[in-house]
């Protein structure tokens, strides 16, 4: 059958599944979805967009796109900003923002489950209506859904101490590639009072799908980890004069089980554009800056506040830091946490393509250098911000490009692959798929291939964002 | 605006999407788009789509029908997308732009070609012979002097939908002995065909109306509309350059009043609470966020309680943009939701201070069914002038 009729068919049969309205294929909507926040890369036309309602109308429609072999890209936000919810081979849109339910805040386990197009605003609410926290706001927190950030294993200020989301989940429900739904963790027992542990029934069936942009199924449901909300925040800025003094506090921090929250080291450039973009709005006082400044918040308990700054203070000193006495600025980055990215990326008028990775936290210095020297090798503007994320540094190093010039868009595309090569060859390393990290992954020919057999196993038919292991 | 700087300026949307349903309780932010959270909530239904379908329009990848252009007519131009924007967008403004620039090729429903026809015969969008506008004031029309220091500029909603808040209006200025008209030959202000994409037609209401008031010899011009108000405030001068007169929203002539001591309320013979919904002409578009708290605050056995959100994130009551000309239902079932979420307050009533806000929400309340009163703020000022 042509391709044509084909989808006419199959977006029949899913009009009957979800319903008239919740299936579209009107051009101008297509054009809409032909794109998320990834402005660094191309668009690319889906045949078909639908907003399923439950897991169980998820799973109906993977089943038929499986038997009409079509691709399916789930879609949580939009706000990926790696080409990573794109219908790079067309095929249905899943867009899983009308799955918004908080579904269970189960104050006994200590757990919220949600539905996958639960953003991190409103899940932010519903706790804190009891007292309750997520402590991981990442930076498109207004707009991310929570599913969506499970699939890039995603971070943000909170993310110092709580680490990378994955680290927060408890179970998932997940659709897989053939249309079979599976619960993970401890709630793969039905008589579970609910979720309480991941790790249950052997290997770690979750980890599979953290990071996988959807590759090897469609997670619906998300259950985290939730905390008491912190009673007392601190926030201070620490000067260094040399980058090793920097990356020793982070480190000390971490040996200490400090409760640092959020962390940035912020040098020369990225200093001043920041303070320029953001600093009146935060007031940020005119102080002489030294060459590296740690802009951090600890919070939670008052006493363990009270005494991990003391001890933090101490630390500082004897590794040669000084308290600069800023406490804007971090305060700043922390009460603004679920936007100051997306305020510092689009204040400006730049389009950028952006280097999500993780760094050793002792190799800050590394990474920074080698994003300066890529960027100045292909004569580029962009930044190397990042933050603490646990045990790493998250960089999201941006190159810039004005978005009519097409000469230096194909630069940027050029030092992009080129940053990546250089970044693993330093020890870096991608946290998620993702179509410009898969020429590099590809050198890791065991690891890869694993990663393709387990592919081909779950999804025979290539029809879960086949995108993700096509190269940029 | 060239069209090349339109597309500019809108490829300055780099797609964070915050605009679609942004919840930030700390910074009182809850919610942006009223449409897409009452809609489908497809990506053209708030404004990162609908960018994108603008810029297809604008640069020739998608055809000018009303099929494709219909998305960028289902929005109430509120502009909330615009207070959360980082790239800082003015996205209303924008897509009236690409709203003109789509009007003019095709008219994207019926409807809008009925009020164009409308307001060039009788001078208003409803299709109503120009001789109801001043029914409400009967025969005290002819009583209305020909020149004085201040118009009363009434507007259409307001004169042929709620009467009841010309009829304030009119008491509060006379109790005031302010020396005060009304443009008998009243014409739309335009507002609805600037929102709309009629620009050249909006220029030819607009030049009616402020002829009519030099006719008067004014110095100033006050409305109880907070669309009035935004026409003639900000799109005439944009429009015709300065028109030689001030433009005031009522309740930012009541504040003056009461603060220069020439106007005392009394207390409420009933004690009442209410909520105050922010327009979007007069909050977010003109900055007037205290004045009308003010007000309220001075009438005694009156309490007012804020809802979440307000001021420059309030949701918008689902009428304005020309979305209620369009897509009525819609346009009600966002004043409908505004509407459940007061009577979670446990007001007496929801006080605006725009008619045609008060005009979408009485329709929401009877379709919920409740009876909390809906005032426009002058209606309370009455009140309590007694």
């Amino acid at each position: 059958m042509p391709k044509k009729e084909k989808m006419k068919e199959l977006a029949k049969r899913i009009r009957e599944i979800v319903g008239e309205k919740h299936v579209s294929d009107s051009l101008d909507v297509l054009i809409a979805y032909s794109v998320t926040a990834s402005i660094g890369f191309d668009s690319y036309m889906p045949d078909l967009v639908v907003k399923p309602g439950s897991t169980e109308e998820v799973a109906e429609i993977v089943k038929l796109a499986n038997e009409y072999k079509i691709p399916i890209i789930p879609r949580g936000g939009g706000t990926g900003l790696q080409a990573e919810a794109l219908a790079r081979r067309g095929g249905i849109i899943l867009d899983l923002t009308r799955m918004d339910k908080i579904l269970d805040i189960n104050e006994e386990n200590l757990s919220v489950t949600v539905e996958a197009g639960v953003t991190f605003g409103k899940l932010d609410k519903a706790l804190m209506e009891k007292g309750l926290w997520f402590p991981i706001y990442p930076e498109s927190s207004l707009s991310a859904t929570i599913a969506g950030n499970v699939a890039v294993n995603g971070a943000g200020p909170g993310s110092a101490l709580y680490g990378c989301i994955g680290e927060q989940i408890l179970g998932l429900k997940v659709v897989l590639p053939t249309g079979e739904i599976i619960t993970t963790g401890s709630m793969a027992n039905p008589n579970s009072p609910g979720h309480y542990l991941r790790y249950a029934f052997g290997p770690d069936i979750t980890g599979l799908f953290i990071g996988s942009l959807g590759a090897f199924g469609i997670i619906t449901e998300v259950a985290l980890k939730i905390y008491k909300r912190p009673e007392e925040f601190k926030h201070v800025t620490y000067g260094f004069e040399e980058a090793k003094g920097a990356m020793e506090f982070l480190r000390q921090l971490l040996l200490n089980n400090i409760s640092v929250l959020h962390a940035c080291i912020y040098e020369g450039d990225i200093l001043t554009f920041f303070i320029e973009l953001l600093g009146e709005e935060y007031g940020i006082p005119k102080v002489e800056w030294p060459p590296y400044v740690v802009s951090l918040t600890i919070g939670g308990r008052k006493d363990i506040v009270e005494h991990d700054f003391e001890l933090m203070e101490s630390i500082a000193a004897h590794i040669g830091g000084r308290n600069l006495d800023v406490p804007q600025f971090p305060r700043g980055e922390w009460t603004d946490r679920m936007r100051v990215y997306a305020k510092a990326s689009y204040m400006h008028p730049f389009y950028w393509r952006i280097l999500y990775h993780h760094a050793p936290i002792m190799r800050w210095n590394k990474a920074a250098e080698t994003i300066r020297e890529v960027l100045e090798k292909y004569g580029l503007l962009g930044h190397t911000s990042g933050l603490m994320s646990g045990r790493s540094y998250n960089f999201y190093p941006h190159l810039y490009f004005y978005v009519d010039d097409k000469e230096a868009f194909e630069k940027v595309k050029q030092a992009h692959a080129e940053l990546a090569s250089k970044l693993l060859k330093i020890g870096c390393v991608p946290f998620k798929l993702a179509p410009y990290w898969i020429g590099e992954i590809k050198k890791l020919r065991e690891y890869y291939g694993f990663l393709r057999r387990i592919k081909r196993v779950l999804d025979p038919n290539n029809i879960m964002n086949p995108g993700v292991f096509l190269e940029d | 605006m060239k069209l090349e700087e339109l597309i500019s300026e809108l490829l300055m949307c780099r797609r964070c999407g915050l605009c679609r349903n942004p919840i930030d309780v700390e910074h009182g932010i809850d919610g942006a788009c009223p449409v897409w959270r009452n809609s489908t909530g497809f990506e053209t239904d708030f404004a990162r789509g609908k960018i994108q379908v603008a810029l297809a329009l604008l640069q020739g990848n998608l055809d000018v029908s009303p099929e494709m252009a219909k998305s960028l007519y289902r929005c109430t131009l509120c502009d909330n997308c615009s207070a959360i924007c980082p790239a800082g967008l003015e996205i209303a403004k924008l897509l009236e732009k690409v709203r003109e620039f789509v009007s003019s090729k095709v008219y994207v429903s019926e409807k809008h070609a009925a009020i164009v026809e409308s307001i060039e015969k009788y001078g208003n969008p409803y299709l109503t012979s120009p001789e109801k506008r001043f029914e409400w004031l009967g025969e005290d029309l002819s009583k209305m002097p020909d020149e004085a220091e201040t118009v009363y500029f009434v507007g259409c909603t307001t004169s042929l939908r709620t009467p009841e808040i010309a009829k304030a209006t009119i008491k509060i200025l006379e109790s005031t002995n302010t020396d005060f008209t009304v443009l008998k030959n009243e014409w739309c202000c335009g507002s609805i065909l600037l929102r709309v994409g009629f620009r050249n037609e909006a220029i030819k209401a607009a030049e009616k109306v402020v002829k009519a008031v030099e006719n008067t010899g004014a110095k100033t011009v006050i409305t109880s509309c907070a669309g009035c108000f935004h026409a003639l405030k900000y799109d005439y001068p944009e429009l015709l350059g300065d028109i030689g007169f001030e433009v005031l929203h009522t309740v930012q002539f009541i504040d003056k009043l009461l603060k220069e001591g020439k106007l005392r309320l009394n207390k409420l013979s009933e004690r009442i609470k209410v909520t105050y919904h922010d327009p979007c002409h007069l909050g977010r578009h003109g900055l007037v966020y205290e004045e009308p708290r003010d007000v309220l605050k001075q009438i005694s056995n009156l309490e007012l309680v804020e809802m979440v959100p307000n001021r420059q994130f309030s949701m918008c009551c689902g009428a304005g943009g020309g979305l209620k000309l369009l897509e009525g239902e819609l346009a009600v079932k966002i004043a409908s939701e505004k509407i459940k979420k007061v009577l979670g307050m446990n007001v007496d009533a929801l006080v605006s201070a725009c008619p045609f806000c008060k005009y979408n929400f009485i329709e929401a309340v009877s379709r919920e069914r409740t009876n909390l009163k809906v005032y426009d703020i002058v209606e309370l000022v009455v009140k309590a002038i007694g």
